[in-house]
């Protein structure tokens, strides 16, 4: 280099190519410069006073950044102070041998040099042992000058405490969200065994995708090694006040209560934007962090559902045992509050919901119409006419509005809509309130009405005349397809609103079970021996990984941040990463921490997560649900990567990595000791779609083939398997997200409560009809007890009618009997058949309205037998009376343990199985499975065919069928729905009966043990899959 | 005296300049489709900006030949649009986006192009590759990594331009000389001391600080001025310059 003049501000050296020899970065800088201040520093706003409040004292004063603009730190470049935090100041700094920007913090306050200077390496240390998406990333701990500093990634968003500050308190669903990503970056540094002990919004940092993540551990400590404690020092309390537990302001042992309590202050802050203790002094506020029991947030915010309300308290409970145990505990009472968790319902849970509903207002009708007829007796025939018309009427629309109103708007849900996992809720995902719920009842209950009760009030006379004009019929009729019309406004896109959801700003929705990533766990080599091993860099060597291409794969370990690291050795006059590649930080890639290029050594490190190549775990079938989270991450990487340009130069299933956290990132180089893949794709929209396709291949359907016969691999989602199908026809690569997105809350497998509740709901229909059928059996019975004529005189005529069918000649045995039974009848019934009002009663109707002539014949014909003559008859008689008697006795049983079962079989059949056969032949499936989102496929994951599906109903029903049939097959002389229904009555019949249906029983058991594939699935070669 | 003299100053920048619509935006609104105003103001930028192309096509190991028929072959596709609607999605900045659509073509529309006619043999801009040329020559050997060196260029080019216009400002109040004297003053730094230079203009000291002080001004509207105009609408030069900063930063 020739003679080259010095910047006489910066002392760089100027380059030739500088703007009329100036230096370019001070005349950069000139532009950087607002137009009255030209101190070059950033002014960054003090905090309001209570949350900056330390109780650690700082050296008080010098408000102003220690580090000055376009200072030279070591390798770094000071750019502007960022704010202020655990010990020092956090600057946004440049790399100046790679121009990565990042976030400086360096020891710039402290007490007592040496352990604060030891606390703050700790800090560093510990922060880095968090490798999450969550978490601020730690690049490295240097000492520069003896100035300690910790360099991590900027996180460019700014802090939740400034969205709230700026934008006002958080929707609902945007602070859960939120808090959860919090919870999610605690749990992975409570993992590694760190406490935060200062979670606060401030701490917590957005980025730019949105993402929340857990930055300054400052005041963190390790509970894996307690002495390490004491160097917060004795008698004091860390952390801000406002944030702090109890315990932490006491300053007794914490812990990971402690971070939940903070967690739920930060929650509720987001919400309020306010802390649950405020005071215009620390020792107010402490006081009152300590003693008075928190207010609700209810009370500064409208809308929080109530049940979110009281996890939050339950997270600011005084005592640690009265708070969550831990953060899954934590997670699983706030996902229900999430905007994930939250899926619009779809039609069909929506019917099932309804008609729940429907089933508990039946129930109220029945009740309503029984009252009314036990009070119509001695009414006033106008008042009556009113009453059973009216009461009904005007009766069923306030029940229906009341019965949806009061527990939407108060709890969010009808009992149908609980009962089926359904919420309803307002704009905010809060519970929609009484106002929000009055106004969509009115419209769902009455609206639909609203013509005919127009007509009922214009015209109230003709409308109460039950053969009421063809209009009032047309109109009464009209209700029901202005019901349907309700939901003709459902769509995908306005999140399946029907026209009571769109007036009250309201929607329905699932609670969906937020998917967690499945964890791949890895088994962990322990580091020995590191400080004697060769290094390279700040890294010492720990072993060769293997060689590729043109390099060496090292895996070397920081000794100060105490973590592993991936090195990459390069030969000497490799080009250095791109800027773009080294500043990387997204999750789909891996982290560059550091290089070196030279005469000597060219080498690069990267971050080295816990996992393991893709290709390992690939050997053996994976699961939808894993899968799909590994084509959303790394489709979600290439797209990034095709927009800012860090696309690779080729992509292969050998360079995907699965953490351990079931995250799957793409590498720059085959991963460490994975299996080769022997055909890349190149990168560019068409290799990225093909690279996604082939991986969804081989670790779904081509794995999945071994596992067929086994069955043990759930049967891909028909909408998986749709998705997958589709990709074949080509599609952008956002194309490809969104679709995988839209998959993201559907089910991916057939969890077995669901197929209980299927199950439960095909019984319930039978079982309640059953139940019908016994209370009337109970009611006839008892009107048996009440007539105990009836029966024996039934079974008499009865035998009557068949003997004059047969017209036996005189003298005959049939004869003599005929005459008998005449004489009996006569003798024994003649005073109930003579009875005025008997005929007319609704029951004796039922039964004997085909016999009332003959009776009346023979008392005519034979009009008070002698007793002599009753007696011989008697005698004539006595073993077909006595048959008569245990007949009687037996419809009196009716209520017996066998004739229930086949009562119940009969019903099953007509109410369930019938059904389900013309619902296989006609919809590929029953109702009941397409209202809860199940398909049968075939093997292939295609939907079956109509005759398959026939076929698998068949087989689960045959138990039942066959009872049937036997039964039929047995009486096949006297065939009646009575002798189907009462079945036959040998025992051999009863107890195969009761085998055939155990195995029914149990077969819908085995469905329940395995929802995906049950008994009639084997055989019938199909699987159960989700919608 | 000195306010009438700013206020009458032809060549300073609009007071509102940043809030006019940008060069860039008004490519980008035009979108997919052709017309005049836009066509010029994409011209415009490429004349402007087309070293750190040319240089980074160069670094990536093309001859001084290939390397400028390249560039002006990526021009000509960048004008006819081609690239336009693949990069689209880029959005925000030229600087990016420059760079982005030169690696695309770089490599897979480069086969295309150089089978069809090498640029098409006309050139849409006429750029001074003679001068490109010595610069690039005249640059020290490099370990940075080429996109590095985009980055700094670009940097470059953005004060080259922003002095430019400053220059012709000071031109045009005919206050060359002044402006040749006082440059030296715009980093904050100063070798030499006010009351020379007032000797030297025959100023005094303070007249002197207060021309530095509006030299810096200016020269600040400019250098925002020329950000701007690669930024989309309602984006922060500020970020931009701070960004820009942190490429020069790694001397």
């Amino acid at each position: 280099m020739n003679e080259t003049s010095h910047c006489h501000e910066c002392g760089a050296a100027l380059s030739p190519d500088a703007p009329d020899g100036i230096c370019p970065s001070c005349l950069m800088q000139v532009g950087l410069q607002s137009e009255s201040n030209f101190s070059g520093t950033v002014v960054v706003e003090p905090d309001d006073a209570v949350d900056r409040t330390r109780i650690v004292s700082r050296r008080s004063g010098d408000e102003s950044p220690v580090l000055k603009f376009g200072q030279i730190l070591g390798g770094y470049q000071i750019q502007r102070l960022l704010g202020k935090g655990g010990m020092g100041e956090v600057y946004e700094a440049v790399e100046t041998k790679s121009g990565r920007r990042l976030a400086l913090k360096a020891l710039t306050q402290h007490l007592d040099p040496g352990a604060d200077r030891q606390r703050f390496f700790r800090e560093g240390r510990l922060a880095a042992s968090v490798n999450h998406p969550n978490s601020v990333y730690v690049y490295g701990v240097e000492e520069v000058d003896g100035l300690p500093i910790i360099t991590m990634e900027l996180v460019s968003g700014g802090t939740l405490k400034e969205r709230v500050q700026e934008k006002g308190p958080m929707p609902i669903a945007e602070a859960v969200d939120a808090i959860l990503q919090i919870i999610d970056g605690l749990q992975a540094a409570q993992e590694k065994g760190v406490l935060h002990r200062d979670i606060k919004p401030s701490n917590c940092f957005v980025d730019a995708d949105g993402r929340v993540k857990v930055g300054d551990f400052g005041l963190s400590v390790s509970t894996l090694n307690q002495d390490q404690t004491q160097l917060t020092l004795t008698g004091t309390v860390v952390g801000t006040p406002a944030f702090c537990s109890p315990e932490q302001i006491r300053g007794d042992e914490l812990d990971v209560r402690s971070d939940i309590y903070s967690v739920a202050v930060t929650l509720y802050f987001l919400l309020t934007r306010r802390a649950p203790f405020e005071a215009s002094n620390v020792v107010h506020l402490l006081a009152a962090a300590l003693e008075n029991q928190p207010e609700s947030p209810a009370r500064h915010r409208d809308g929080i559902p109530e049940e979110l309300v009281r996890v939050i308290l339950r997270g600011l409970a005084k005592l640690p045992g009265e708070r969550f145990r831990n953060y899954g505990e934590l997670r699983q009472a706030l996902t229900r509050f999430s905007s994930r968790a939250l899926v619009p319902a779809r039609m069909g849970m929506r019917t099932l919901a309804g008609l729940a509903d429907n089933l508990i207002g039946v129930v109220f009708f029945v009740s309503l119409s029984f009252w009314i007829r036990s009070a119509e007796a001695g009414m006033d025939p106008a008042i009556h006419a009113v009453v059973v018309f009216f009461l009904p009427l005007i009766g069923g629309c306030i029940f229906s509005f009341l019965y949806y109103a009061i527990p939407e708007g108060l709890w969010g849900a009808s009992p149908g809509k609980a009962l089926c996992g359904l919420s309803v809720l307002g704009p905010d995902g809060e519970i929609p309130g009484l106002g929000r719920a009055s106004l969509r009842a009115l419209i769902f209950v009455i609206g639909p009405s609203i013509p005919h009760l127009i007509y009922v009030c214009v015209n109230p006379v003709d409308a109460m005349n039950r053969e009421g004009s063809a209009l009032a019929q047309i109109l009464e009729i009209s209700t029901g397809p202005l019901f349907l019309l309700l939901f003709a406004t459902m769509r995908q896109r306005n999140g399946f609103a029907a026209v009571h959801d769109l007036a009250s700003g309201s929607r329905v929705v699932v609670k969906a079970e937020l998917n967690r990533r499945t964890v791949m766990p890895v088994a962990d080599d322990p580091v020995s021996d590191a400080e004697s091993s060769p290094r390279i860099g700040p890294y010492h060597l720990l072993r060769t990984l293997g060689v590729d291409d043109s390099a060496e794969m090292l895996l070397g370990y920081d000794l100060r941040l105490l973590r592993k690291v991936w090195i990459r050795k390069l030969p000497v006059g490799s080009p250095a990463l791109s800027l773009e590649r080294q500043s990387l930080g997204r999750v789909g890639r891996l982290r560059w921490l550091n290089g070196k290029r030279d005469k000597e050594e060219c080498w690069d490190a990267y971050e080295a997560p816990p996992g393991q190549p893709l290709t390992d775990l690939i050997q053996s079938p994976q699961s939808w649900s894993v899968v799909r989270d590994w084509l959303m991450d790394l489709a979600v990487e290439l797209s990034a990567a095709g927009k800012d340009g860090s696309l690779l130069r080729e992509l292969s299933l050998d360079r995907v990595w699965i953490t351990v956290d079931g995250r799957a990132k793409l590498l720059d180089f085959p991963a460490p000791s994975g299996d080769r893949d022997s055909t890349p794709e190149t990168p560019g929209l068409d290799g990225s779609l093909e690279f996604l396709k082939r991986l969804a291949r081989e670790s779904l359907v081509e794995s999945g083939a071994t596992n067929r016969t086994s069955g043990s691999t759930a049967p891909l989602p028909l909408h998986a398997h749709e998705f997958l199908q589709r990709l074949y026809d080509g599609a952008s690569l956002d194309e490809f997200i969104a679709s995988l997105d839209s998959t993201a809350h559907r089910p991916t497998h057939i969890s077995r409560k669901r197929r209980f509740s299927g199950i439960v709901a095909v019984a319930l229909i039978p079982i309640m009809l059953l139940s019908g059928l016994m209370a009337g059996g109970w009611i006839l019975r008892d009107w048996m007890n009440r007539n105990p004529h009836a029966f024996p005189m039934m079974f008499c005529l009865d035998e009557v009618k068949s003997l004059e069918k047969r017209n036996p000649p005189e003298g005959s045995e049939d004869a003599r009997n005929l005459a008998a039974l005449h004489v009996h009848v006569a003798g024994e019934f003649g005073g109930t058949i003579g009875e005025a009002g008997l005929w007319g009663s609704s029951v004796w109707k039922f039964f004997f309205v085909n016999h009332r002539e003959l009776a009346e014949r023979i008392v005519q014909d034979t009009p008070r037998p002698s007793e002599p003559e009753r007696a011989r008859a008697g005698n004539r008689l006595a073993g077909f009376l006595k048959m008569t008697e245990s007949e009687t006795q037996y419809v009196l049983g009716l209520v017996s343990t066998n004739q229930v079962l086949f009562i119940f079989v009969f019903v099953l059949f007509l109410t369930a199985c019938l059904p389900a056969l013309v619902a296989a032949l006609v919809f590929r499936g029953g109702l009941l499975m397409h209202a809860l989102g199940f398909r049968v496929v075939t093997n292939h994951g295609d939907p079956a065919s109509t005759s398959r599906v026939l076929w698998r109903a068949q087989i689960a029903w045959s138990p039942i069928l066959l009872i049937l049939g036997m039964n039929a097959a047995l009486h096949a002389d006297r065939l009646s729905i009575r002798v189907l229904m009462l079945g036959g009555q040998t025992p051999a019949m009863n107890s195969i009966s009761i085998v055939l249906l155990s195995v029914f029983v149990l077969g819908a058991v085995y469905a329940v043990i395995h929802p995906q594939r049950s008994f009639q699935d084997r055989l019938a070669g199909t699987s159960l899959a989700p919608k | 005296m000195a306010s009438s003299i700013e206020s009458s100053d032809p060549g300073a920048p609009r007071p509102n300049a940043q809030f006019t619509t940008t060069q860039w935006s008004v490519v980008l609104h035009a979108g997919d489709s052709l017309n005049p105003e836009s066509e010029s103001a994409l011209a415009e930028l490429c004349r402007n900006y087309w070293y750190p192309l040319y240089a980074y096509v160069r670094h990536r190991g093309h001859a001084a030949e290939d390397a400028r028929d390249l560039t002006q072959a990526f021009f000509h596709r960048l004008l006819e649009r081609k690239l336009l609607k693949r990069v689209k999605r880029e959005g925000g900045k030229f600087r990016s986006y420059l760079l982005t659509a030169l690696k695309h073509f770089l490599s897979d529309e480069w086969d295309r192009a150089r089978a069809q006619k090498r640029g098409g043999g006309q050139s849409l801009i006429s750029l001074d590759y003679e001068s490109g040329q010595k610069r690039y020559a005249a640059e020290p050997v490099e370990t940075r990594s080429p996109d590095q060196l985009y980055e700094r260029r670009w940097a470059l080019a953005i004060l080259d331009k922003a002095m430019v216009q400053l220059r012709q400002d000071y031109q045009k109040m005919d206050k060359e000389a002044l402006f040749e004297t006082i440059q030296e003053f715009l980093p904050r730094g100063r070798s030499t001391p006010y009351s020379e230079i007032a000797e030297k203009l025959s100023m005094t000291e303070s007249n002197v600080k207060v021309a530095v002080h509006r030299l810096r001004n200016r020269y600040r509207k400019r250098l925002r001025e020329e950000v701007s105009q690669t930024l989309a609408e309602g984006e922060d030069a500020e970020a931009e310059i701070r960004h820009l900063f942190a490429a020069l930063a790694g001397e």
